[in-house]
């Protein structure tokens, strides 16, 4: 029995070995910076280490809670996140039945391609071309409004129209990207459905209406679900490429702020404590809505 | 006329060589190809090997180590402990930032590991296995060639990633010799940014100085190359990957 373990083990060796880099690199990356949470609750110093900077209860996370900036960051996040959701999920909802309704198919194939492109260039490239045509000495935009006789605005460095931008420009970048669950679930909608309709008289539009639509519902409700945990983060590429002093008051958000005081000014223990925060909060969001996408759509995440 | 026009006059390739004699840049975009090919190919080969080892139901402790694994996906230490270990692992300023801490992706290891089972017949292996074919061989000779398709779509993915992380270069990175593309132009961006700050605060309706300036025009031409150069790579493979990159995600969402 014991030598036949030993040879059982023997095999599996390689199998092991598969997962050592794996392991390693989770352990060096992932779980020694959860112990290293334990700064949230320490006044860290670099002479001390992790292990001997001295412990000072919830000093970090009353002073955090303490601090307005803290608490604008946190009401900009909720603000950008909810302003997202808000026009980006439906508007990505119609472009797909939109592009669902181009019948050439290889129109359709060119509008997919060209709404996917913009995922792939990053958020830095992104506002650059922003940069360079909202800019206020040379910008298309402001070459137009003074043309026109209006006086040239400063559209990067203002705050009234930092949240439009960042809409728009957000919208420019995943739309397409973020149609492509609804067309394949689209395309997976028996064709029966429709015969049948247009036996009925149906339409493209009460195709539409009363076919597609209710098709999609249960990976609407999915996606929508799914955005839930990602509304503590806005994403630090759009948000850190658009900052500058004078849009800070509604462009600094919790990641930015993190990284202001954390990396910026060595605050390492106050923003630790933040950090630490956020993870709970988020990785309640997310239990909380993969058990509200069972509960609907019958599928979780796990 | 203003001196501003909707399509430049006339074309010119002298930004592209301020740029090509600039060491700085020519220098970021071969650290930018360099960790893009290294840490997308060890990314593939480290990540399968787990979902291999993984996807083999005879492996004492895969419920547990799945569970190890399946934790990081919804807690994680934050930015703040994350850099300290990176200080302490002598990271901070080292290339090596680049490729390390991306070598093992845990959602693709997911995707991975659900395709070995789902998608490799066991009869394939099985016989394989008669032949005495062990582990190893059966990774190298079945499982990759059987997943080319996935292995290329992950790996895409990997590669845009790296090729437009800027995050890693302008934190953890201090030496410019360092600096990827992206962070490159998001240093560049910055910079022109407080200029741009100036002239407008100065705005008074009238012409402001830095429209006639011919170094601030200058810059802001070198910073389009610049982006160009960023996202020409993408531009220049996306047509002939697109299906890929789609093929990807649908992978990593639809359950059959």
């Amino acid at each position: 029995m014991q030598r036949l373990s030993a040879v059982r083990w023997k095999g599996l060796l390689p199998l092991y070995f598969f997962l050592l880099p794996g392991v390693v690199l989770i352990i060096l990356f992932n779980y020694i910076p959860m112990l290293g949470l334990q700064i949230a609750f320490k006044d860290y110093n670099f002479r001390d280490g992790i292990w001997g900077s001295p412990w000072v209860g919830l000093q970090n996370f009353k002073e955090f809670t303490a601090s307005a900036d803290f608490w604008r960051a946190t009401g900009n996040t909720f603000l950008l996140t909810m302003l997202r959701l808000l026009f980006i999920f439906p508007t990505t909802i119609i472009v797909a039945l939109l592009i669902n309704e181009v019948r050439s198919f290889r129109f359709k194939r060119f509008v997919q391609s060209l709404s996917y492109l913009p995922h792939f260039i990053s958020w830095i490239v992104v506002v650059g071309f922003l940069d360079a045509f909202l800019s206020i000495d040379s910008g298309g935009a402001n070459s137009l409004l003074r043309s026109l006789g209006f006086e040239p605005i400063a559209f990067m460095g203002s705050e009234t129209w930092f949240r439009p931008i960042f809409v728009l420009s957000s919208m420019w970048k995943e739309v397409g990207w973020g149609t492509i669950l609804y067309l394949a679930a689209i395309s997976g909608i028996n064709p029966v459905f429709y015969e049948a309709a247009v036996m009925d008289g149906a339409g493209r539009f009460a195709q539409m209406r009363y076919i597609t639509i209710p098709c999609i519902v249960p990976i609407i409700s999915i996606v929508l679900i799914l955005t839930v945990p990602g509304l503590l983060s806005v994403g630090i590429d759009q948000i850190y490429a658009m900052i500058n002093p004078a849009n800070i008051g509604v462009a600094e958000v919790i990641d930015t702020y993190v990284l202001r005081l954390g990396i910026g000014q060595a605050q390492y223990s106050m923003t630790a404590a933040i950090g630490l925060v956020m993870s709970v909060m988020s990785a309640i969001l997310l239990i909380l809505s993969n058990m509200l996408s069972k509960r609907i759509g019958g599928d979780g995440i796990w | 006329m203003g001196g501003i026009y909707w399509w430049p006059r006339a074309f010119t390739l002298d930004n592209f060589r301020v740029i090509l004699a600039d060491d700085t840049i020519v220098n970021a975009f071969w650290i930018t190809v360099g960790r893009t090919a290294i840490g997308t190919a060890g990314s593939l080969l480290v990540t399968s090997m787990v979902a291999y080892a993984l996807s083999r139901k005879e492996l004492p402790g895969r419920q547990q180590l799945l569970l190890v694994f399946l934790f990081i996906m919804l807690f994680s230490g934050g930015l703040i402990p994350y850099y300290i270990q990176l200080i302490n692992l002598g990271l901070i300023n080292n290339f090596w930032v680049y490729v390390v801490p991306s070598l093992f992706s845990v959602w693709n290891m997911f995707v991975m590991k659900t395709s070995f089972q789902n998608n490799i017949p066991e009869s394939v292996v099985e016989s394989t296995k008669i032949d005495g074919a062990g582990y190893v061989r059966i990774y190298f000779s079945i499982v990759l060639p059987f997943s080319m398709p996935l292995l290329a779509a992950l790996g895409l993915f990997t590669a845009v990633s790296q090729w437009n992380d800027w995050f890693t270069g302008a934190f953890f990175v201090n030496d410019l010799d360092l600096q990827p593309l992206p962070t490159y132009l998001q240093r560049v961006m910055s910079t022109m940014e407080a200029g741009n700050m100036i002239s407008a605060s100065q705005m008074t309706g009238a012409k402001e100085a830095s429209m006639y300036n011919p170094e601030a025009i200058t810059s802001k031409s070198v910073r389009m190359a610049t982006i160009v150069i960023t996202i020409l790579p993408i531009l220049f493979v996306y047509p002939f990957l697109q299906k890929y990159f789609v093929k990807g995600v649908l992978i990593g969402s639809v359950k059959e």
